[in-house]
């Protein structure tokens, strides 16, 4: 990626205030901390996780043994699931700023989704569909409160996404799958969209430093996206003999699709180019590249993130949309039903025009540059 | 420098917009300014120059992998002066393009790995056609070999990391081949295989390291070096984790198994620890580099836990009271790896802080 040149904080406020107005202090001092690099927070995530497995595994070793006798009872699983909640609760309001508090509270909170999940489930029938989509809902009403309440970065994203991400398996047990996961991705593809493009405007608002929510967005989409692509692929389809069209995967890729061109819109529109050639070049590319992967959405969403993570000045979100896009490109030609000759001749194809897009788009930008001077 | 001072030298982030904004001391109007102000929001050009680069990158690997598609297929009705012609007709192309291109480009580069790759294929075709009977690592070790001008020429570190990858496949299947050792088997005497591997990896590090250090203008970024280092600090992780396993676990009474030798053993040790010890020392204090410090405090934990849970391991075996064992160790190995997250996440962002106010 092109990096920018670096401003200085007294370079920003000079663009804004002018020398003489003294409010320049006030706001540096108060400049909330940045958050911790993504590789910082997956050391994070990864000692929570492993430390909560041993400490679920103590514990359901004890219920095993039948220490208490109660251990079959849901009622056991729910209420140690909900005061280690609350524990965690009081714990971030007592000590936000001792790391060691801070993350035994994340382990805790870990440990309390597991139970409070298991004492949902388990009461009610197990095999019964039902259960699961009530479940899901509960526990998605426990991490909304855990997302408000708490202060801590990563929990706040795990909170969201479990939040945002709960429709999936309540969807999973109904019977509409095929067609509503289809619509869900349309949703969050909107989402992310509004999360990401009006993010300033949520600043203003209650939901200020919800940040985590734009990630929690973007992964969410991912998710369903993979989900959609696992069982609309021909080989899950082959395997389960059901029939190639029932999962309707072009709704997904058309949903993400739109999004990807409103997205478009507002970009150009920031560089006030919103209309004419552009807007049009934009809006047919992405038709052409619809109608060509209409069978792997995960092609637009890769693009769809790549972009949104460039035009706002995120790595991360162009390191993982990056990922996406080369694994489904893979899956895209693995899965066409050809010969090696002519994958490889439309592969060499794509390449080549790909190129010459790349060659007409440096021609643009000369001449735009030439135009300027 | 006081406090305040250090703050507004520092570099402009999204947080700083985000708390004047919230302050009400600018609007949204103001905040979209001012993140296209500080790059947060990429001006025309820098999207022309992403558009561009992503393009010809994205239309570099299609064509490579439709080129190599195109032979692995084994056109039988293709005569083989053509197979060879089209190859080397491909070959040439990308040579030219790149010198039509100029070497400083982008698009050079990328033509140039692809004609390094191409030399690859070259040789598979010819292999395809003759049934020469060569050892595969040989067509590797000629591969390498034949690429070092291309990698010096072009300046790339794709191409020079796709070299070590080569390399390192080569030197795999040499040991393979011709010396019947394999990778990871449990056999003490395949150890020698991964501690090559890890010299070839870190004797890579060091150069790159040095070069840049220099002050060779291309090695300046520094995803080049988290790339080798990643791939240096899995194989040791691995290498350590397999010699806890073997010094708390296969000495042990009921199994009585070794894994590796003594001599293994302490060099696996040392390698480990001269590897984490460079890495903090280094990267600490003179590249600065987060990213590394955060996988070396990774790796020590991994190693850690392993220790632990092998010791849980040999003390069920040794009580061997299954219906009481001391599961009470589970509750000790979250406690050790709650402490030790959570000094590595504290120390980490100390360096965070510390190095943004020095920026």
């Amino acid at each position: 990626m092109n990096a920018a040149p670096r401003k200085t904080l007294s370079e920003l406020l000079a663009l804004y205030f002018s020398k003489s107005a003294p409010i320049q202090a006030q706001p540096i001092q108060n400049t909330q901390e940045s958050l911790p690099p993504w590789y910082v927070l997956l050391l994070q995530t990864w000692g929570a996780l492993v430390a909560a497995a041993l400490i679920l595994g103590f514990i359901e070793y004890q219920l095993w043994k039948g220490y208490a006798g109660m251990s079959r009872t849901p009622g056991v699983f729910f209420s140690l699931g909900i005061f280690s909640y609350a524990g965690c609760v009081v714990l971030y309001y007592a000590a936000k700023r001792v790391p060691l508090l801070n993350q035994f509270a994340l382990i805790v909170s870990l440990v309390a989704l597991y139970f409070a999940t298991k004492g949902i489930v388990a009461s009610f029938d197990y095999y019964h569909a039902h259960s699961l989509r009530y479940a899901a809902l509960l526990v998605a009403g426990f991490e909304l409160m855990a997302f408000f309440i708490l202060r801590d970065k990563l929990r706040q994203f795990l909170a969201a996404l479990v939040v945002v991400s709960i429709a999936l398996p309540a969807l999973l047990v109904w019977e509409t799958l095929p067609y509503s996961i289809n619509f869900l991705t349309l949703v969050y593809a909107l989402l992310v969209f509004l999360a990401w493009h009006y993010y300033p405007a949520l600043l203003k608002t209650k939901w200020a430093e919800q940040a985590p929510l734009k990630y929690a967005l973007v992964f969410a989409l991912l998710g369903a996206v993979s989900v959609v692509s696992f069982f609309g692929s021909p080989l899950v389809l082959r395997m389960d003999s059901i029939e190639p069209n029932e999962f309707h995967v072009w709704l997904s890729t058309a949903g993400i699709g739109l999004a990807l061109i409103v997205s478009t819109y507002a970009i150009l529109k920031r560089h006030q180019v919103a209309t004419g050639p552009y807007l049009l070049l934009s809006v047919a590319l992405i038709a052409a590249m619809g109608l060509l992967t209409w069978h792997t959405p995960g092609i637009l969403t890769g693009l769809f993130v790549i972009t949104l993570g460039f035009a706002h000045g995120s790595r991360v979100l162009v390191g993982f949309g990056i990922a996406y896009l080369v694994w489904f490109v893979f899956q895209y030609y693995y899965n066409i039903n050809t010969s090696l000759l002519l994958k490889s001749i439309a592969l060499m194809g794509t390449g080549t025009i790909l190129l010459g897009t790349a060659w007409w788009l440096d021609k643009l930008r000369r001449r735009a540059g030439a135009n300027d001077a | 420098m006081a406090e305040h001072d250090k703050s507004l030298d520092g570099p402009a982030t999204e947080a700083d917009l985000e708390q004047l904004l919230k302050q009400g001391l600018i609007n949204r109007g103001d905040f979209a300014r001012g993140a296209a102000f500080i790059g947060l929001h990429p001006n025309p050009s820098r999207w022309f120059a992403f558009l561009s680069v992503f393009l010809t990158s994205v239309a570099t690997l299609f064509l490579i992998a439709g080129v190599v598609f195109f032979f692995a297929y084994n056109w039988a009705s293709m005569p083989v002066w053509l197979k060879l012609v089209v190859t080397q007709a491909f070959f040439v192309l990308g040579l030219v393009f790149s010198w039509h291109k100029g070497i400083e480009s982008l698009s050079s580069k990328l033509g140039l790995t692809f004609t390094a790759v191409l030399l690859g294929v070259i040789f598979a075709v010819y292999g395809q056609i003759y049934q020469t009977g060569a050892d595969s690592y040989e067509l590797f070790v000629t591969w390498a070999v034949l690429m070092l001008p291309f990698a010096w020429v072009a300046r790339s570190a794709v191409l020079w990391l796709f070299w070590l990858l080569i390399v390192q496949v080569a030197v795999s299947l040499f040991m393979q081949q011709e010396l019947g050792i394999g990778h990871w088997s449990i056999d003490p005497k395949h150890s020698l295989a991964v501690h090559i591997q890890i010299a070839i990896l870190a004797g890579f590090l060091v150069v790159w390291e040095v070069l840049r250090a220099c002050g060779t203008p291309w090695m300046q970024d520094q995803w080049p070096a988290r790339v080798v280092f990643t791939l240096l600090l899995i194989q040791a992780t691995l290498l350590i984790s397999l010699t806890i396993v073997d010094l708390v676990v296969s000495g042990h009474r009921f199994l009585g198994v070794r894994l590796t030798s003594e001599t293994d053993r302490v060099i696996n040790i040392g390698l480990y620890l001269g590897l984490v010890l460079a890495a903090f020392v280094y990267y600490q204090y003179r590249a600065r580099d987060l990213f590394v410090l955060s996988l070396t405090s990774f790796s020590l934990g991994v190693a850690s836990i392993v220790w632990l849970l092998s010791w849980l391991f040999v003390v069920l075996v040794d009580r061997f009271k299954f219906d009481d064992p001391p599961i009470y160790v589970l509750l000790i190995a979250a406690g050790v790896i709650l402490v030790e997250s959570t000094l590595a996440l504290f120390w980490l962002r100390q360096k965070q802080r510390a190095w943004a106010v020095i920026q």
